[in-house]
């Protein structure tokens, strides 16, 4: 009796083990997929296409991840048989490093502006700010909050 | 061959041509000149376009509700079998009727525009019907000569090709319509801005004229942008709204320098600054616009929108390069006109809120344009394609957008030119205080990944701050008024309501940012085959195989396959997922989805294919919260509405806040 229980236990842990690499094994395979552009599409993922060949690619990953092959493995494999277009995301090495790299150096050249703009001679000192309706009325919004802030909240 | 409405659409424009021509001339001299009468002349002149433009698109609607099939664009796109609506629809679903659409959209609005600043801007009226006459010149010479909707065929075919299938869908009735309508949008807030420059009336006119029709092509092109994800949802079978493809990134390019203008000229307008910046976002924005509408009609990017190719690339490019270097050297020319007038006190203050916002708008919109040409180079370099794809954007846009949704949270508390540390903690207290409650809760209920909890958390921050916001205009308005809160909320809104308007649109964007979040951190997928009777599982879901099923529809036959789905709390489903064979394309089905929205959660079912057992290959994918981003659309549209709902002619300007020398006596009362 005590031994069935165990068995039982033994094999829902077995199951449930089983049950997630499974999901995960899914999930790694969808992982690697979303990195590779079908072939035959325009503009989809091989996770995303619903054509044949992108099928057939997502047996393969499925396939060689359970043989026992990584993410890299895969993604050479492909790499070799379809060239380096098939990379949605360009090695970070070599010529594509440029793609990688340039949108930081856009955005610290961006930074290197606003602080030059904070930073720079005022053209003209102390102007009164523009003002229209509207700014009269939100100036006048928050004089009646300074007005109350020492008010106690009801 | 007897004369057809075709023929008439073709002299429509090619008499539009002429007029815009002349409205050209006219508008350029009576700028240069000051006479009133050659800026009259060229008004008139762009009426003229505007009337003939409808007339040549009232001919082509003609051509394809009579099934003219003498005319090769009504024949390439409509067969009789389609619906009527669609047959409508396929006006815009080719090159040559898109650009027509444009043109139209763009006549209009021009007329609209011209008509209502023809007093308040008459020194800015000759160049701005100058320049957006130009552009529309441009669009009529294509549309007469290179790219012609009304160019016959030798004979009338029995019947057409009818429209591509992926474009079968009643999102073909908005989604395309509100684009155009965006990228044509876009030329008015630009011819605007460059009549300004041209004029030397640098002041701020222009701005309030150039902010009110920037808003309008803002809120196009964000309708168009959303119906195009939600289109994708519905009809591409991918389990996605958004998947970087050229065309989708043409189009958000626009939108990002729009939605930078429109904060950095509220800093323009309130302290005089930035004067350069926002010149160059507006000329950026109609550079784009004119890319967008390029790309997205010339087939010169791989997309999965290349519905079109023909040989108007050379025109465009030459169109767009004409336009930067012409909007470049005006900007140069006026530049001593361009003095900021003020400077930055504070790095603490709303100014610099802004100036950050647009720093990361753009970022966004550079890093998305040189992920998008840097296949173009990389071939012209090394000869080698390389692919630049959602990976890459997500890596690089994903923490700015988490960026920009902070900063959402933090402009709107901080106070123009410079804040003191008790506004800080007075403003930030509850906000944050809110920010940190859903933190925790996140963490409570088992979620585990920094980066989406980081992005969630500041979703929550953004719109607590926008409540926050609402709260304080309300109780101070119920204070100082004694009405009751409703009534304060309302007239709140109502006196301020590009404020409170845009909190709205804040509001939407949070909510979507939560939608965007978890579909894309917590997705499930699931693809199996499923033989007759048999049962798979995705997430909480069980999904059963109950054999397939065949119908005719006008035009097409669908396969089917009926699904039972059971819940873990035993709700049960019957889905039905299919494949559209369309008659003229049976070799390209298109799929139609089957999406069942329960408790915030869509299950999404695609039919990849089946086989003669009976057996189905099922591709399951559970999207969380994909119901949230169309949700926070809705609240993104109403919070535009209210932005642009025209205020009252007469602003009685004496009646604002009535300040009362002791606050009301029930307030004081402890």
């Amino acid at each position: 009796m005590k031994f069935k229980a165990l068995l039982v236990a033994v094999m829902a842990l077995v199951l449930t083990a089983l049950g997630a690499t499974a999901q995960d094994l899914e999930d790694e395979a969808r992982g690697i997929a979303r990195d590779l552009r079908c072939p035959v599409c325009q503009g989809l993922s091989v996770a995303d296409s619903p054509s044949q060949l992108a099928t057939q690619m997502r047996e393969l990953i499925r396939t060689r991840l359970e043989a026992g092959d990584s993410r890299q493995q895969i993604l050479n494999y492909f790499v070799e048989r379809y060239g380096e277009s098939v990379l949605l995301s360009p090695p970070t090495t070599g010529f594509t490093a440029a793609v990688w790299i340039t949108p930081f150096l856009g955005v610290a050249a961006a930074i290197a502006f606003v602080i030059w703009v904070i930073r720079r001679h005022p053209s003209v000192e102390d102007q009164a700010p523009a003002s229209d309706q509207l700014s009269d009325y939100l100036a006048e919004v928050d004089r009646g909050l300074e007005q109350l802030k020492d008010q106690p909240l009801r | 061959m007897p004369l057809s409405s075709a023929d008439l659409g073709q002299g429509a424009v090619l008499a539009a041509l002429v007029a815009a021509a002349c409205a050209v001339t006219a508008g350029f001299l009576g700028g240069r000149t000051g006479d009133y009468r050659l800026v009259l002349a060229a008004r008139n002149g762009a009426f003229a376009v505007a009337g003939m433009l409808t007339l040549a698109a009232i001919s082509l609607l003609l051509a394809f509700v009579n099934h003219d099939y003498s005319v090769q664009y009504v024949a390439d796109h409509s067969s009789r079998s389609m619906p009527p609506q669609l047959v409508i629809a396929a006006f815009y679903s080719g090159q040559e009727g898109s650009l027509l659409f444009w043109a139209l959209g763009l006549s209009i609005l021009a007329a609209v525009a011209i008509w209502r600043e023809q007093h308040r801007l008459h020194h800015l009226l000759g160049y701005a019907i100058g320049v957006l006459m130009s552009v529309e010149a441009f669009f009529l010479f294509i549309l007469g000569f290179v790219s012609g909707p009304f160019n016959r065929l030798p004979g009338a075919l029995p019947d057409g090709q009818g429209l591509n299938p992926l474009l079968y869908d009643g999102g073909m009735l908005i989604h395309p319509p509100f684009l155009l309508l965006g990228y044509a949008s876009v030329a008015v807030p630009y011819a605007f801005a460059m009549s300004a420059l041209l004029a030397g009336h640098t002041d701020a006119d222009w701005m309030r004229a150039t902010r009110r029709y920037s808003l309008l092509a803002w809120s196009f092109l964000t309708a168009g942008n959303l119906l195009g994800a939600w289109w994708a949802y519905h009809v591409l079978g991918w389990g996605g709204y958004w998947g970087w493809d050229p065309v989708e990134n043409s189009a958000i390019m626009p939108w990002l320098a729009i939605t930078a203008y429109i904060h950095g000229v509220m800093v323009q307008q309130r302290r005089g600054m930035l004067k350069v910046w926002n010149m160059s976002l507006v000329i950026a924005a109609f550079a784009l616009a004119v890319q967008g509408t390029f790309v997205v009609r010339s087939g010169v990017i791989t997309s999965v929108h290349s519905f079109a190719q023909s040989a108007i690339g050379p025109y465009f490019f030459g169109f767009l390069a004409i336009v930067v270097i012409f909007s470049v050297a005006v900007l140069l020319h006026r530049l001593p006109h361009l003095k900021d007038e003020d400077r930055f006190e504070s790095l603490a203050s709303r100014e610099t809120g802004f100036l950050l916002n647009n720093v990361l708008l753009t970022s966004v919109a550079f890093a998305t344009y040189w992920g998008t040409v840097f296949p173009i180079l990389s071939e012209a370099i090394r000869g080698i394609k390389a692919t630049v794809g959602p990976p890459f954007y997500q890596q690089v846009n994903g923490p700015l957008l988490l960026l920009l949704l902070i900063l959402m949270g933090i402009g709107p508390l901080l106070p123009w030119r410079r804040a003191t540390g008790r506004q800080i903690q007075r403003s930030f207290v509850i906000p944050m205080a809110i920010a940190g409650v859903a933190a925790t809760l996140l963490v409570i209920i088992g979620l585990r990944t920094p980066a989406a909890i980081l992005a969630l958390v500041a979703a929550a921050f953004a719109a607590a701050t926008v409540g926050w916001e609402y709260w304080r205009g309300g109780r101070a308005r119920m204070r100082s008024t004694a009405e009751a809160a409703p009534i304060a909320l309302a007239r709140l809104i109502a006196r301020a309501r590009p404020r409170y308007g845009g909190y709205l649109v804040h509001l939407g964007v949070a909510v979507m940012a939560v939608g965007i979040v978890n579909s894309s951190f917590y997705q499930q997928a699931r693809e199996f085959t499923l033989p007759l009777g048999t049962t798979g599982s995705v997430g909480r879901y069980s999904l059963t195989n109950q054999g397939l099923f065949e119908t005719r529809e006008p035009g097409a036959h669908v396969v089917s396959a009926r699904v039972r789905v059971t819940d873990s709390e035993d709700r049960a489903w019957t889905l039905s997922p299919g494949k559209v064979f369309h008659d003229n394309f049976t070799n390209q089905p298109a799929s139609r989805i089957a999406i069942e929205t329960t408790r915030l959660e869509d299950l999404y079912l695609v039919l990849a294919g089946w086989g003669d057992d009976g057996s189905i290959s099922i591709v399951a994918t559970v999207n969380p919260m994909v119901v949230l981003i169309w949700a926070g659309g809705w609240i993104l549209l109403i919070g535009t509405l209210v932005c642009l709902w025209p205020e009252p002619t007469h602003v009685v300007p004496t009646v604002t806040v009535p300040m009362p020398r002791a606050a009301p006596a029930a307030t004081v009362e402890v």
